[in-house]
């Protein structure tokens, strides 16, 4: 992509490290740790080559082939400036509707391209947008603001956008986001138990394990795919 | 004619080195072109700067990236490596 549009195009990489991929952010904090010595590029190769093999011995092992300072590089892992820039990059995508991994926007607009002509033809209409604002004597970087900021909001459950702004407050200015940056941050407390009582209807005949009169019951609706 | 000594306590005042007024002369008026650039906003790029305040406190900003800062489209991926 960034050969075809050249100097017309950027790709910027942002971290969203998902919960249940428990090797996820630590590799996303080995990356950044490789980016404070300039090879962000060469240890996200590295570790998008050995997607089986993300342990922390991995990590330096990868820091030492692609010639980081290991040292440093190990410092970086713990510093709580490095470990911010993943989580921040987070934060800033629970505001905008990030909810899985990859999710993508062209200048603020979130897309659900799956092709590559479907990117060809959202980023050559985004190109034309930005070229009309421009020919009205807007300078470039200003016209990519007034379209992330016009960018509409989705509210689509499976593609929920808040909308422009919110896109421009947290990710290019410096809206105020929560996040920790300790190493080892306590979990998260566990999600309030739902009081809402459902009445779930077991027929005879339904495959059961366990008494009918069991203090407990739970009911499970299910596929085998 | 009558004729005046100079008293042998006085001495004629050094004279400026040329070269050190060269160099004063030059140095205000390095001086003056960098408070004017301040003053006009910086050339192109810090116009183009006020226009996107791209913070450093920003996500954008430490995004690895691929492609000019000023670039008519970005393409904005959050995604992680497993």
């Amino acid at each position: 992509m960034s050969e075809h549009y050249g100097d017309q195009l950027r790709i910027e990489y942002h971290h969203y490290p998902l919960g249940f991929h428990k090797a996820a952010e630590p590799a996303a904090i080995a990356s950044a740790a490789a980016q404070q010595q300039g090879k962000f590029w060469e240890m996200a190769h590295k570790l998008y080559d050995n997607y089986s093999s993300l342990a922390n011995a991995d990590y330096v092992a990868y820091a030492t082939e692609i010639g980081l300072d290991v040292e440093q590089f190990k410092k970086d892992l713990e510093d709580p400036k490095v470990i911010g820039l993943v989580r921040r990059d987070k934060a800033a995508g629970d505001k905008i509707g990030v909810r899985g991994t990859p999710s993508m926007f062209v200048n603020g607009r979130r897309i659900n391209g799956r092709t590559l002509d479907d990117f060809k033809g959202i980023i050559d209409a985004e190109l034309s947008a930005t070229k009309a604002l421009v020919n009205e004597n807007m300078d470039t970087k200003a016209a990519v603001r007034k379209r992330i900021q016009d960018a509409p909001a989705n509210t689509d459950p499976k593609n929920a956008f808040p909308g422009g702004k919110t896109y421009l407050s947290f990710v290019i200015d410096d809206g105020e986001l929560e996040f920790s940056t300790e190493a080892n941050p306590p979990p998260p407390p566990p999600p309030p138990v739902p009081e809402t009582v459902f009445n779930a209807v077991v027929n005879d005949g339904d495959p059961i394990k366990g008494p009918k009169d069991a203090l407990v019951t739970i009911v499970e609706v299910s596929d085998f795919q | 004619m009558a004729r005046v000594r100079r008293p042998s306590n006085l001495t004629v005042a050094a004279k400026t080195p040329k070269a050190f007024v060269l160099i004063a002369v030059i140095a205000i008026a390095a001086a003056g072109y960098f408070i004017y650039q301040h003053s006009q906003g910086g050339g192109d790029e810090t116009a183009s700067d006020a226009a996107t305040p791209s913070t450093d406190r920003s996500s954008a900003h430490y995004a690895p990236a691929i492609g000019p800062v000023d670039a008519p489209v970005v393409l904005a991926k959050w995604t992680d490596f497993q």
